[in-house]
């Protein structure tokens, strides 16, 4: 017996034909342009979609390299690879796609991707509007502005790591469901969700998730973060970070403590050793 | 081995005496009644313990082979056997508790009968938070306590998923050097609290089947049970029919009325089922 795909019990489309591929991705998504790279004769797309109120979770894997072009759309999808590579671009930025990474997409911009041909993922794909509303009773805010999402995670964030890791979870859960779960069991999954995705992304409201925190030093700690990450190949003294933050040096460390397993001079050494400059 | 026990980060005790365990489970779920072998003189236990909002996370291992009695409590609690066995006793019944099987109580008094290699994780859970979440379902007041079907058996899909949920919650408030912000803390003890009342029977479980998502009628769920305890031996349409007590084709139909697919297709579903891994 074949190895049952990930979400195999809520298939979507099994084609080989690309404007089968396109209507059926238009029903949950949006229309992509679908241009197969490689053979065209290797194209067998295999996508399921599983619903859970405003969030849908996909798994897909399209047997050839081929590039997807995206219009723009109310929706933020969230890439999870498993196996092969592949790059989201969108507007000037890109991010490459391997297992254990993930990589999101905007709602408010068009976007592509490039996918190898042995290369399979899952996506979170979550309503603009669901976010906005979680985000406004979280916060208490007006939220004005269009949400922006930045491209890439921030994997120091606890959050990131946890909705990086929850997502295979869930979806194995699901994908052993003979039963549909009960429509509070998704609700509750669906609140969950969203919060995860609030946290677990930076983003243009994501100070006001971590005033909700009330904890000065957490601030301090992202401050210096950003900073450090800014101008990794300058000259950065400790005296320059606890001025950016208004705080003595020696308060500069103890938040490093209580918030992170290293302090501020060893996370400078971990951004300038990292390859390349990549985000994790 | 001993390095990676569950929640190490947040040690509650870790003694060789049982005045001092007894002391501090105690302060943990209510003064334990605890008897030992003849010649048991010291005892090598350890406990983690980390407390949400409205759920409380624990490690406990014994060390040693035990009884353990704990009277009427106001918290309720689910057990998740992590290694060894034992069997616990509820009035007159009593059950096993092991890698596959486990408990739930709401307050209810207890025995347990426990080897010496017994090592389990412990929900508990606020049961105050627990019917106010169950009144938020059900959307009436739960006037009679909430009362479980204490024995637990983690085959069960609804159930293995819980304990997927806690245990990845375990890992997460262990393994993360930061804390999490707590938005994302409260809706997971949410959904605990949902799954909790989704995996367990008890004297609400008929109030919560009869939501939209679960209305389908009653021979489609009487041939979902029957295929879900029998799927390992041949099971044919007439078997199902004769279970349910309506005729094959009505059955057929009142499936793909309220599932979209057929009863076989159910049978082939659950029998492809990848099983038991944690």
């Amino acid at each position: 017996m074949a190895l049952l795909k990930p979400l195999h019990n809520f298939p979507l489309v099994r084609s080989r034909d690309i404007e089968e591929v396109r209507e059926a991705m238009a029903r949950v998504y949006s229309r992509p342009v679908l241009t197969p790279m490689g053979s065209a004769d290797g194209f067998k797309a295999t996508v399921n979609n599983c619903q859970i109120r405003s969030i849908h979770l996909a798994y897909a894997t399209y047997g050839t390299d081929v590039e997807l072009d995206f219009p723009a759309h109310g929706v933020f999808s969230q890439l999870f690879p498993i196996r092969g590579t592949g790059e989201v671009v969108r507007g000037r930025s890109s991010a490459a796609l391997s297992p254990g990474a993930s990589a999101i997409a905007s709602a408010g911009a068009p976007h592509s991707v490039h996918l190898s041909a042995d290369y399979e993922h899952l996506v979170m794909r979550v309503d603009v509007q669901s976010l906005i509303d979680k985000l406004r009773a979280l916060t208490g805010a007006a939220i004005d502005e269009p949400l922006q999402i930045d491209l890439c995670q921030d994997f120091k964030h606890p959050a990131a790591l946890m909705l990086l890791d929850y997502l295979p979870l869930l979806v194995a859960t699901l994908t052993e469901a003979c039963l549909p779960f009960p429509d509070w069991w998704v609700a509750q999954t669906e609140q969950f969700l969203t919060t995860l995705f609030l946290c677990g992304h930076r983003h243009n409201y994501s100070h006001l998730l971590e005033n909700d925190v009330r904890d000065a030093s957490l601030r301090q700690v992202r401050q210096v973060e950003e900073y450090v990450e800014a101008n990794a190949q300058q000259v950065i003294t400790l005296e320059d970070l606890a001025a950016l933050t208004g705080v003595s040096v020696f308060s500069l460390f103890r938040a490093f403590k209580k918030h992170r397993d290293y302090s501020p001079l060893q996370f400078l050494a971990r951004v300038r050793s990292r390859p390349g400059g990549t985000s994790r | 081995m001993t390095s990676t026990q569950p929640l190490n980060r947040f040690p509650l005790f870790r003694t060789r005496s049982a005045e001092e365990m007894r002391a501090a489970l105690a302060q943990l779920y209510g003064k334990p009644t605890l008897s030992f072998e003849r010649g048991v003189t010291t005892i090598d236990a350890v406990a983690n313990h980390h407390r949400l909002s409205d759920i409380g996370l624990a490690y406990v291992k014994y060390g040693t082979t035990m009884n353990v009695a704990y009277p009427e409590g106001n918290f309720t609690m689910q057990a998740f056997p992590v290694r060894g066995a034992g069997a616990m006793t509820i009035g007159k019944t009593e059950f096993p508790l092991n890698s596959r099987r486990g408990a739930i109580l709401a307050g209810t008094g207890f025995a347990a009968r426990l080897g010496p290699d017994y090592e389990h994780l412990i929900l508990t859970m606020d049961t105050r938070a627990l019917t106010s979440k169950l009144a938020a379902i059900v959307g009436a007041p739960i006037d009679r306590p909430l009362s479980f079907r204490p024995r637990c058996d983690y085959d069960r899909l609804a159930a293995e998923a819980l304990r997927d949920h806690f245990l990845f919650l375990v890992d997460k408030v262990n393994a993360l050097t930061a804390p999490l912000p707590k938005p994302v803390l409260a809706e997971f003890e949410q959904m605990l609290m949902v799954m909790v009342l989704h995996a367990n029977r008890h004297n609400y479980s008929h109030l919560l089947e009869q939501t939209p998502a679960d209305a389908a009628p009653r021979e489609v769920r009487r041939a979902e049970e029957y295929i879900e305890a029998n799927h390992r031996q041949a099971i044919k349409l007439e078997d199902l029919a004769r279970e349910t007590g309506v005729s094959a084709f009505s059955l057929f139909r009142s499936f793909k009325q309220s599932r979209g697919y057929s009863p076989m297709q159910f049978l082939a579903r659950v029998r492809a089922r990848p099983r038991g891994t944690v």
